[in-house]
C-alpha cells in the first residue's frame, strides 16, 4: 500500500476542501506544522477514512462531533469528509469516507457516514461493511498502530517492556498480527472445523445403519452367527438332558410298579397303626369317662336319703306357712273392720249413724282379735328348708344314670376288640416287610418328582433359549440387509479424510511455535541492527526480545538490563522505535510509515541518527515535525532522501490551517 | 497468494513428521488462508480448504 493523495473536507483545522499529493517515488516526506496547525488531525484524517474511528492519545474514541471543523459548524455545514488514493498490489485505489447531518450530535453522525472503494475506477465496495472488509484484507486495524504512529504515543510501545502489563498483551498479540503469526492460527482452527464438520458428516451416515460402521456391523454378524450355533448346541445338550432324565423317571417308574405290593403292604402297615393308635385313644377317653362316674357315685348312694329329710322339711315348712298366711289375713281383717267402724260415727260430733251396724262391726272385730291372739305363737317362714331343697334339686341332676356305666363297659371292649384284631393284622403285613426296604418306594416317588421337576425346568430353558435364537435369526436377517445397504466406501473415504485431516492440522499446530520463534529472532535481529545505527553510544551488545516480545538491552558485558535499568526516556524511545523499524522491515504487510513528532523526546544526536535511519523504514515514509525539532540544516541527515515538503499555516479561527506545498521532488505532484 | 517464509516452516514441520501430508496442500491451504483471513471469510475458508483435501485424497 502506498498513499499518493490525501484530500480533506471540513475535518478538523481544514476548512472546506484541501489536498496533500504524494509523489510516487521512494522516500521521505515532511509535513512541517507547530503546536495546534494540524499534524495529528492528517494522521487523524487516515486513520478515520481507513477504520471510520480515531483514537486520542488515551487510546478512547474521538466523537465525530469534534472532528468537524469548526467553520463548517459556524456556517452550519455538517458534513465533513476524507478521500484516500493509494497504491496496491498494483491497484489504483480511492477510498472515501464521509458524514454529514442535520443536527450537530454524533449519533447522527454516525448513522450519516458512508463509504466507498474504487479500484482501478471500479467501485468494490459501496457500504459501510463492504469497505471495512476490503480494508482490513489491506491494512488490518490492530496492526496499523506500527504504521501510523505519535511520536508522545511511544510511551504505549516502551509498555513491551513490562511483561505483564494488559498494554503488553495487547501489543504482543498485533506484533504476532504483522509477523503473520495467525495465518497458522486461522488455518489449524479452520482444519479443526472442517474436521469436526466431516465427523458431523461421518456421524450422520453412521446413524443411518444404526450408528455403527460397516466393520462394527460385521462384527456384529460375525457375533450374531456365533450366538446363533452356540444357542444351537445348547438347545441340542438341553434336550439330551432332557431326554436322559425322561429315560430315568421311566426305569424308576417301572421299578415302582414291580415293589408296588410292598409299598402297599407298608402303607396299610402304617394305617394299622394309625388304627391302633386312634383306638387307645378312644379306650383312653372312655376310661377317663368311667372315672369322672365314679367320683360322682357318692351323691348317688346319697341322693334317697336327702330327699326323705328334705322331704319332712317340706311337709313342716308347708304346716308353718298354713298358719302364717291366715294371721295375716286375719291383720288385714281387722284393719278393715277398724275403718268400718270409724266410718259409723259422725267424724265432727262422733254421734253414732249406724248403731246395728257399729254393732255387727265391734263384735266381729272382738272375735277376730281373739283369732289372731290365737296364733300369736307361730314361727316365721323356715329359710334353710329352701337352700336345702335348691341344693337337692341341683345334685339329683348330677345322679349317676344306671345304664351309663353299662355303655361304658360295652365301649371299652369293643375298643379292646378291635385293637387285638388290628393287632393280628398288623402281625401279618410285618411278617411279609421282614427284610424288605419298604423306603424304596417312596424314595424312588420323590426322586421321580424331583426329576419331573428336573425337566420341567429343563424344557423352560430350551423354550427360553429357543425363543433368543428366533430373536438372533432375526437380527441376523436386519444385519445382512443393512450390510448389503451400506456404502463401504463412503465411510472408509470419510474416515480418512477425517485422519487427513487431522494431519494437516498437526502440521499447522507444531509450525505456530516454530514460526514464531524463528519471526521473533528475525525481529530481534533486524531491531538490534537498526538499534546498533540510530544509538550514539555503543556500550550494548545486542537487543533482546523474549517468548512475550518483551524487550531487554543486552550489554557487551552480557548483562541483560530491563526497562528499570535503562536510563533515560530518550534510550526507552529508542528501544521502542528500533522495535517498530524491524516489525515494519519484517511485516507480512507493505504499508507506509507515517510518524507523527518522532523526535520530541531525543536529544539532537540520537535525533539526527534516526534521521538517517528514517528512509530505511519503508518505501514511503510520512514525518510530521515541529520547526524545533527538525530544522533546514538537519535535511543533511536525510542525505536527499526527501521527496516532498509541505508546511501547514494556520491563518485564523475562520479560515483554520492550510496545506503548503514547498517541495516536491520525486515524481509527479 | 502465498508467503515463501510461512510455508518453509510448514513444509520442514511437515517433512521431520514421521508421517508427512502432501505439501501441496498445505501450500493451497496457506493460500487460501491468507486470501480469506478475516472472521467473516471463515465458512468460506473452511468450504475451500474441503474441497482440496478431499480432492488431493481423490
Amino acid at each position: 500500500m502506498k498513499i499518493t493523495k490525501i484530500k480533506l473536507q471540513n475535518f478538523g483545522p481544514f476548512y472546506d476542501v484541501h489536498e496533500i499529493i504524494f509523489p510516487s517515488g521512494s522516500g521521505v516526506n515532511i509535513i512541517h506544522g507547530n503546536t495546534g496547525q494540524g499534524k495529528t488531525s492528517i494522521q487523524r484524517a487516515i486513520l478515520w477514512c481507513l477504520y471510520g474511528k480515531v483514537l486520542d492519545r488515551n487510546g478512547k474514541e474521538i466523537p465525530p462531533t469534534s472532528l468537524l471543523n469548526r467553520s463548517a459548524f459556524r456556517d452550519g455545514n455538517f458534513a465533513f469528509a476524507v478521500s484516500i488514493s493509494f497504491g496496491h498490489e498494483g491497484k489504483n485505489c480511492v477510498l472515501t469516507r464521509k458524514t454529514a447531518a442535520l443536527v450537530h450530535q454524533d449519533r447522527r453522525y454516525l448513522h450519516g457516514m458512508k463509504s466507498s472503494l474504487v479500484e482501478n475506477g471500479d467501485p468494490v465496495a459501496t457500504t459501510l461493511s463492504e469497505t471495512r472488509l476490503k480494508i482490513e484484507r489491506i491494512l488490518p486495524f490492530n496492526v496499523s498502530r506500527f504504521f501510523f504512529f505519535d511520536g508522545e504515543m511511544l510511551v504505549k510501545y516502551e509498555e513491551l517492556l513490562d511483561q505483564d502489563s494488559r498494554s503488553m498483551r495487547i501489543l504482543r498479540d498485533s506484533i504476532e498480527h504483522i509477523l503473520g503469526i495467525p495465518y497458522l492460527r486461522t488455518a489449524r482452527d479452520d482444519l479443526y472445523e472442517v474436521e469436526r464438520k466431516l465427523e458431523k458428516e461421518l456421524a450422520r451416515l453412521l446413524r443411518r445403519i444404526g450408528g455403527k460402521d460397516y466393520d462394527e456391523l460385521a462384527e456384529l454378524y460375525q457375533y450374531c452367527c456365533e450366538e446363533i450355533e452356540r444357542k444351537k448346541d445348547l438347545i441340542k445338550k438341553l434336550q439330551g438332558q432332557i431326554d436322559s432324565l425322561e429315560e430315568e423317571i421311566a426305569t424308576k417308574k417301572r421299578r415302582l410298579t414291580e415293589i408296588r405290593s410292598v409299598q402297599e403292604d407298608a402303607i396299610r402297615r402304617r394305617e394299622i397303626d394309625s388304627q391302633i393308635e386312634m383306638l387307645e385313644t378312644r379306650g383312653e377317653s372312655e376310661k377317663i369317662r368311667l372315672k369322672n362316674l365314679n367320683s360322682g357315685l357318692y351323691k348317688t348312694i346319697l341322693s334317697s336319703t336327702a330327699k326323705s329329710i328334705i322331704d319332712q322339711l317340706k311337709l313342716k315348712h308347708e304346716k308353718v306357712m298354713g298358719k302364717y298366711n291366715e294371721k295375716q289375713q286375719l291383720l288385714g281383717k281387722l284393719k278393715s273392720l277398724k275403718h268400718a267402724i270409724d266410718a259409723a260415727r259422725c267424724r265432727f260430733c262422733g254421734s253414732i249413724l249406724n248403731p246395728t251396724k257399729l254393732k255387727e262391726f265391734e263384735n266381729e272385730y272382738k272375735e277376730t282379735e281373739v283369732k289372731i291372739e290365737s296364733l300369736t305363737e307361730i314361727p316365721e317362714p323356715n329359710l334353710v328348708y329352701e337352700t336345702s331343697a335348691r341344693y337337692l334339686e341341683k345334685m339329683r341332676s348330677q345322679l349317676v344314670k344306671s345304664n351309663e356305666y353299662g355303655q361304658i363297659d360295652e365301649k371299652l371292649a369293643e375298643i379292646a376288640h378291635k385293637i387285638a384284631s388290628q393287632k393280628a393284622i398288623l402281625k401279618q403285613v410285618e411278617q411279609k416287610l421282614i427284610d424288605v426296604d419298604e423306603e424304596e418306594p417312596f424314595r424312588l416317588e420323590t426322586r421321580i418328582r424331583d426329576e419331573k421337576e428336573e425337566v420341567g425346568r429343563l424344557k423352560g430353558e430350551k423354550s427360553s433359549v429357543e425363543d433368543q435364537l428366533g430373536e438372533d435369526f432375526q437380527t441376523q436377517s436386519e444385519l445382512n440387509q443393512k450390510l448389503a445397504r451400506i456404502n463401504r466406501e463412503e465411510i472408509n473415504t470419510l474416515g480418512e479424510m477425517i485422519d487427513y485431516t487431522k494431519r494437516i492440522s498437526d502440521v499447522f499446530e507444531e509450525s505456530i511455535a516454530v514460526y514464531r520463534n524463528k519471526r521473533r529472532k528475525e525481529v530481534e535481529s533486524k531491531a538490534t541492527e537498526i538499534f546498533r545505527e540510530i544509538r550514539s553510544k555503543e556500550d550494548f551488545s545486542r537487543l533482546d526480545i523474549n517468548e512475550n516480545f518483551g524487550l531487554s538491552i543486552v550489554t557487551k558485558s552480557g548483562t541483560l538490563l530491563n526497562r528499570a535499568e535503562w536510563r533515560s526516556a530518550g534510550e526507552e524511545q529508542i528501544v521502542a522505535l528500533a522495535l517498530i523499524g524491524a516489525l515494519n522491515k519484517c511485516a507480512k504487510i507493505e504499508a507506509p510509515v507515517f510518524m507523527d513528532t518522532p523526535f520530541a523526546r531525543l536529544d539532537i544526536a540520537h535525533g539526527q541518527r534516526v534521521l538517517t535511519y528514517l528512509p530505511k523504514m519503508s518505501d514511503q515514509v510520512v514525518v510530521f515535525v515541529t520547526d524545533r525539532e527538525f530544522r533546514k540544516e538537519d535535511e543533511v541527515y536525510l542525505e536527499g532522501k526527501i521527496i516532498s515538503d509541505y508546511s501547514l499555516e494556520y491563518r485564523g479561527e475562520d479560515e483554520g490551517s492550510y496545506i503548503i506545498m514547498t517541495s516536491h521532488i520525486g515524481g509527479s505532484a | 497468494m502465498k508467503d515463501e517464509k510461512l510455508l518453509k516452516v510448514l513444509i520442514e514441520t511437515n517433512e521431520k513428521r514421521e508421517n508427512p501430508v502432501n505439501p501441496d496442500i498445505l501450500r493451497q491451504i496457506l493460500s487460501i488462508i491468507m486470501l480469506n483471513p478475516l472472521e467473516e471469510d471463515r465458512g468460506r475458508s473452511q468450504d475451500q480448504i474441503k474441497h482440496i483435501i478431499t480432492k488431493t485424497r481423490e
